[in-house]
């Protein structure tokens, strides 16, 4: 049976099909979940956060606002990121934090550490791969989440962080470069770290 | 005929990226599976970046069902011509500034009153004593009773005359 694509499953929800909807969700969620859970590092603000993207969505679905036909998980990729800045810029009005133009979400990651994640209910090795994600520079981690979880072609991350195709692929290089050194190099048992990156 | 070494093409660790994402098409593609069989030194370096890849799929972590439920039960429900109250009131935000406006002068006005009315209060007693002291103003003055008194009286007598003499 062949898959329904995005863009029909659109068109049914703009149509007034609910169950249209509620198939991009069971699609995409975890993607689109993991990704900000991995740019905020807290649970319960990833929980809210995702409540908020997938309402706006919702509303600029059925407001006719979406156009974006047929690239529905960049689009929705980029309304979190945007809700994610939003969030720590409201959050933290402190003018030492934003003093540089480019303000990045992903400088404000370290912050947000340490509250309620420990609810998550994640094996061992998805511990570890989670905590040395988060050692990465900010950068590098940006686009290893939004091309490894996200499913963002290099060409979308690049558009979408402001950067070319060729910086967008040496970042990612750069980043599981430094993943495999960090498992490596940091204090993990060494049994885990072999289990992990070989 | 160039033998395959000949051909042997150097490839970035960016292409193995694009390889490995599932960004690299046709002849392109065909011809880096083509190296990564015969070179080494290119196969050494796809395991390295593969192994990291593959061991990034596996974190995977779902949103709660509660969050779930709370989305579906929204776009369910979501109607783009009825606004919810919330909404409604962040579209109405001209006006939201507009009743803080007239609040705060309200306030204004208020605090206003109260320190003249404290003001006034205070120079009561010298105001009183300036009033028992002064001359009347002059249109008080002018005004004379007796005046009053003799129009009165005319009036009085007209009545009478009127009276007294039915003729008229």
């Amino acid at each position: 049976m062949k898959k329904t694509q995005d863009k029909d499953l659109i068109k049914g929800f703009m149509a007034g099909h609910e169950q249209c909807f509620e198939e991009l969700l069971r699609r995409y969620k975890a993607k689109i979940f993991t990704t900000i859970y991995l740019i905020v590092k807290d649970r319960d603000l990833t929980e809210d956060l995702f409540q908020d993207v997938m309402m706006k969505v919702v509303r600029m679905i059925r407001g006719g606002s979406y156009n974006e036909e047929g690239k529905f998980l960049p689009w929705v990729i980029r309304i979190a990121r945007n809700l994610a800045i939003d969030h720590f810029r409201k959050a933290q009005r402190n003018p030492v934090q934003r003093e540089t133009e480019d303000y990045d979400v992903f400088h404000s990651l370290g912050r947000a550490e340490n509250s309620s994640e420990d609810n998550v209910i994640m094996d061992e090795n998805t511990r570890y791969i989670k905590r040395l994600i988060q050692l990465l520079p900010e950068k590098q981690r940006e686009v290893l989440v939004m091309r490894s979880y996200a499913d963002l072609s290099f060409k979308e991350i690049a558009a979408i962080t402001n950067v070319s195709i060729n910086t967008a692929l040496g970042r990612m290089r750069y980043a599981l470069l430094n993943l495999k050194k960090l498992a490596q190099d940091h204090a993990i048992p060494q049994d885990d770290e072999e289990k992990v990156f070989g | 005929m160039l033998s395959r070494k000949m051909m042997k093409k150097k490839y970035s660790d960016e292409d193995i990226l694009r390889f490995l994402y599932d960004e690299m098409e046709g002849d392109e593609r065909e011809s880096f599976m083509d190296h990564l069989c015969t070179d080494e030194e290119l196969w050494e370096r796809y395991e390295e970046f593969s192994d990291v890849v593959q061991r990034l799929a596996e974190l995977r972590i779902e949103p709660s069902e509660l969050s779930v439920e709370k989305v579906l039960a929204f776009a369910k429900t979501y109607d783009p011509a009825v606004q919810p109250l919330a909404e409604a009131s962040v579209r109405r935000f001209p006006f939201r500034i507009h009743l803080n406006t007239v609040l705060l002068l309200m306030g204004i006005l208020m605090v206003s009153a109260a320190v003249s009315g404290v003001r006034k209060h205070d120079k009561a007693p010298v105001l009183q004593e300036q009033m028992v002291k002064s001359e009347p103003p002059a249109e008080m003055i002018r005004w004379d009773d007796s005046d009053l008194e003799a129009k009165l009286q005319d009036v009085r007598n007209g009545i009478e005359e009127i009276q007294n003499n039915p003729t008229l």
